[in-house]
């Protein structure tokens, strides 16, 4: 069986429009994106029952983490304004050849940062941004088909 | 896109302090064999490319190493000396169709001696010295 795997290169990440940026969708030219850790809370239902070890089942609600891009900073294009609207962010991920349409993870979020780049000899201009997924609509991952 | 080096080299030699030295006399890569002295060897040593994720990320770095080739050993260093106070450390804008961004010294003068092979004493003294550029690509 061949062998399957591959790098971040090719993936892309999507603002939508109001989010910040002004009124168009905004794709930064990313260097990294830093995805949040999605996770559940856990319930404590030990009794006195209970030995050995605690018991635990999940909470209800899943949460995920703030998200983070590194890009190329372009002195034409628009900083984000805070605070911005919340919007819907779609990172895609790079199809590959045996695939019509790419994996994706999408939802509703807003921005809550961005850093502008720092001067260095030598160095390419590059920016952060971070936001949250609000939990309004998913987010969501879809696999590739 | 135009190359950086053949940018360099029409730079440098609008620079009478280079000129006044070697003339012409800036060479790639090798000197031609009984070259006439002093002269200068320019030769690519490296590049490095800014990538995004999704393409080029439109910056490259190159590193231009620059041989000066004399009789004696100070002519050698008065010609590296030259090439780094004659102002390419503080260019920025296009040169010659290049988008230069920066340039620094990565590696100042280091000196070495290239003996003869024709059984003569005529030693040639090198001093080395290389300049890292930083430039737009598309």
């Amino acid at each position: 069986m061949a062998l399957t795997g591959d790098t971040g290169n090719g993936a892309t990440l999507v603002f939508a429009a109001g989010m910040g940026f002004g009124t168009a969708t905004t794709s930064l030219s990313v260097i990294s994106i830093t995805q949040g850790e999605e996770t559940v809370g856990t319930v404590d239902v030990s009794t006195l029952a209970t030995t050995d070890c605690m018991e635990s089942i999940p909470s209800d609600l899943r949460e995920v983490g703030e998200s983070s891009a590194s890009f190329k900073w372009i002195t034409t294009a628009n900083a984000a304004t805070l605070p911005g609207a919340a919007g819907t962010v779609t990172i895609t991920w790079p199809i590959r050849s045996n695939e019509t349409t790419a994996a994706s993870y999408t939802g509703t979020g807003f921005i809550t940062g961005w850093t502008p780049p720092s001067f260095q000899n030598g160095e390419l201009q590059t920016g952060e941004i971070k936001w949250k997924w609000d939990g309004d609509t998913g987010p969501t991952y879809t696999k590739a088909s | 896109m135009a190359d950086l080096a053949i940018s360099i080299r029409t730079y440098l030699l609008t620079k009478t302090a280079i000129t006044d030295l070697v003339g012409q006399r800036i060479y790639t890569d090798i000197l031609p064999q009984s070259a006439t002295l002093p002269a200068i060897t320019m030769s690519k040593i490296s590049t490095r490319h800014e990538h995004q994720l999704s393409d080029f990320g439109g910056l490259a770095h190159t590193r231009l190493q620059f041989e000066c080739f004399a009789a004696t050993r100070a002519t050698a260093n008065s010609i590296a000396e030259a090439i780094r106070s004659c102002g390419i450390i503080t260019q920025k804008g296009t040169l010659t169709s290049v988008d230069i961004r920066g340039v620094r010294v990565e590696d100042g003068q280091r000196n070495y001696v290239d003996y003869p092979t024709d059984g003569s004493d005529e030693h040639r003294y090198v001093t080395t010295l290389d300049l890292v550029f930083d430039y737009t690509e598309t």
